[in-house]
């Protein structure tokens, strides 16, 4: 038995094809990925926080001091800090949802457990969400703040030696530095 | 019918779909990530030494901003950069492979 399908309804198939390709072109994978998005869909589906830093943004010079705390930066800011011996400390940063991290941090020499997670802000039933729960010395890596309040380290030092800490920033966040 | 396929082929295999497709990119770096890691490496290296047998930096390499870093060349498959200070009045080179990592530092000619 042989199928045979005529010219026309081929080129009718093809064109719809090509015109469904286009909308999914326009509509999503430009905005996720380009972070183009001329019909605003993108915006609303979420999906231009998927885009990788524009060109403009990745030129935009990095200072490599640190910054004013106060404000919210995409620049690169580098922190060091001490964990005392035998106890644990807490470095956070203040974000607003689907704000984005780059951090990468290093330990002096010794290994440090560590949990890296984020607060909502106003809970006061005690919930935290951990990204990453590891011992290690150093880690590299970014996160998405899945929700607003505060996110970051707590480090714990179980030896008897004083632990230095260097720890290199850039998004979007704003410090709040060592939490009591 | 069969030249109106073939140009359907034609075009199938010459539309880049891997500049639209997810996850794409895991290739070279450019010049300006390559300066920003150098950046990186360099505040790192006044931390610890980070065994790129030129030891630990002292703290006045902190002070290096990204316009004290240059690209000197590309060479092979590596991006040679020049990191100068100038309190120390020394000048660094990195070399930074396309993918990213620091593959050696040296100290160049002490300018004194």
């Amino acid at each position: 038995m042989e199928h045979s399908v005529n010219l026309s309804t081929l080129i009718k198939a093809s064109l719809a094809a090509i015109a469904l390709a286009a909308i999914a072109l326009v509509t999503l994978i430009l905005p996720a990925e380009y972070n183009i998005d001329p019909t605003g869909i993108g915006q609303q589906l979420g999906l231009t926080v998927l885009a990788p830093a524009t060109d403009t943004e990745a030129a935009d010079p990095p200072a490599l001091r640190p910054a004013p705390t106060s404000n919210r930066t995409a620049r690169q800011q580098v922190i060091e800090i001490t964990v005392p011996a035998n106890r644990g400390i807490e470095y956070k940063l203040q974000m607003a949802r689907y704000d984005k991290v780059t951090y990468e941090w290093m330990t002096d020499g010794r290994a440090l457990y560590f949990d890296l997670h984020g607060e909502p802000e106003g809970d006061t039933t005690g919930y935290f969400e951990s990204y990453a729960v590891a011992t290690l010395g150093s880690m590299k890596g970014s996160f998405t703040a899945p929700f607003k309040g505060s996110h970051g380290w707590y480090w714990k030092n179980t030896s008897n030696d004083p632990v230095a800490v260097q720890l290199i920033l850039s998004g979007q966040f704003q410090i709040v530095g060592l939490k009591p | 019918m069969k030249l109106f396929l073939r140009t359907l082929l034609l075009l199938t295999l010459i539309t880049p779909a891997s500049r639209i497709m997810a996850h794409s990119d895991h290739g070279k770096i450019d010049e300006q990530t390559a300066i920003q890691i150098a950046g990186k490496t360099v505040q790192q290296m006044t931390f610890k030494e980070m065994g790129y047998g030129v030891g630990k930096l002292d703290a006045s390499w902190k002070a290096v901003q990204e316009n004290d870093i240059e690209l000197a060349g590309v060479e092979g498959d590596y991006y040679l950069l020049l990191v100068t200070h100038s309190g120390s009045k020394k000048a660094l080179s990195l070399k930074i492979a396309f993918s990213g990592q620091v593959l050696d530092a040296t100290f160049l000619t002490d300018k004194n």
